[in-house]
């Protein structure tokens, strides 16, 4: 595993520093986008960050677009690892959207790590995917980053202390939390359909937790 | 009189004679300063030709600079402006470069946060376009047409504070000429 290092991140303005909470999820499947996997998505709490909702919006007619990734840990909650969007095209914002295991967004993880992207919508808290699901919604290519050592450290840890914290004994919690994470990674690796397989609809009904 | 007389050439004879019986050390030391002037003289000559290595390294270093000549704006069918820039682009470097990417930054406003939406050159090309990538000669001169079109949804509805027009060289450098009034032909 790779030691941790301090890394920069330049901001356009100070709001871009507050990490933009998830207000809701789901995923999407379609045989057009990465090959029928399923590919999560975020519903960005964007009520303070009028930036960012207009670059998603300002997506759907320049489609071309820039960004780098990084996956960061702002802070020392072991619970929380934090995904930083660096956009320079078609406008540069920055989000840093913050994954807390204990909101059940480690599948959210699982799916982005075996999909190789997320989908991004702007919304409030309240919002859902299937009310609207012609919402605009950018989708953000996550390449490999070297980041599965660190992420099966952090989810095992905290399999391990949740199981632990229900009464669970140490030999007991260590294989039930290898259990926990083989199907959440089977959950995440789930797809629908491939892209050979034509469906009569283009998409799969949207997951929503 | 002769007496003083007497006195000073002994004393001659006596720094010659001292000189000549010491004459390593006087060849030494005349030797030495000899080779400090010429290591003076060096010296500058040394600085001279640094001094012109860097005004040669300064004139191979890639330098674009892009003239603004003409603008303008015409509404489209399908609720699309275009936007015009007539460029000249001058190259003031010795090396060869090329640009590779032109883009209309839009700079507006939504609600309290400034965005600036980056707009990628027109595809279709016209004769008279700068057409991309284009290769710019050392000291080279080039002009055109940079044309960009804008779908109304991209502002929606927003008043543009500037426009820029961004030009990306093969050395990874940014060129910017600035308009702040596009006038409609």
């Amino acid at each position: 595993m790779k030691k941790p290092r301090l890394q920069t991140i330049t901001l356009n303005h100070p709001r871009e520093r507050v990490p933009v909470a998830i207000v809701g999820d789901g995923s999407i499947a379609t045989v057009g986008v990465g090959e029928g996997r399923m590919v999560p998505l975020v519903i960005l709490d964007t009520r303070e960050r009028q930036d960012l909702a207009e670059f998603i919006r300002l997506h759907q007619f320049i489609t071309a677009g820039d960004v780098a990734v990084s996956w960061n840990k702002f802070d020392r909650n072991p619970d929380v690892i934090s995904l930083v969007l660096r956009f320079s095209k078609p406008s540069e914002t920055v989000a840093i959207i913050p994954f807390d295991l204990r909101k059940s967004h480690a599948i959210l993880v699982e799916q982005i790590l075996a999909s190789r992207g997320l989908y991004i919508q702007a919304g409030e808290p309240g919002d859902r995917l299937r009310n609207d699901p012609n919402r605009p919604k950018v989708i953000v290519e996550i390449p490999d980053l070297d980041f599965g050592a660190d992420w099966e450290k952090m989810l095992k840890g905290y399999a391990v202390r949740t199981y632990r914290a229900k009464g669970m004994s140490r030999a007991k919690a260590v294989p039930a939390a290898a259990q926990f994470m083989a199907l959440l990674r089977a959950m995440a690796a789930a797809r629908p359909f491939s892209a050979s397989s034509a469906p009569t609809s283009p998409a799969s009904p949207p997951r929503e937790e | 009189m002769s007496g003083n007389n007497l006195t000073t050439s002994d004393a001659i004879a006596a720094t010659l004679g001292a000189l000549v019986s010491h004459w390593t050390e006087v060849a030494a030391a005349a030797a030495a300063l000899v080779a400090l002037v010429l290591s003076a003289k060096s010296n500058g000559t040394s600085r001279a030709a640094l001094r012109l290595a860097q005004q040669q390294e300064q004139r191979r270093r890639p330098a674009v600079a892009p003239y603004l000549r003409a603008h303008r704006q015409e509404r489209l069918p399908d609720a699309v402006t275009q936007y015009s820039f007539d460029i000249t682009l001058g190259s003031q470097s010795d090396t060869d470069n090329a640009i590779v990417e032109a883009e209309l930054h839009l700079n507006y406003r939504v609600d309290d946060a400034a965005v600036t939406a980056k707009i990628p050159q027109d595809p279709d090309h016209v004769t008279g376009d700068l057409v991309l990538p284009l290769k710019l000669g050392a000291r080279d001169a080039m002009s055109g047409c940079c044309r960009f079109k804008v779908n109304d949804g991209v502002l929606n509805g927003a008043m543009v504070d500037l426009f820029a027009v961004v030009l990306v060289d093969t050395f990874g450098k940014a060129h910017r000429v600035e308009a702040q009034i596009l006038r409609t032909p």
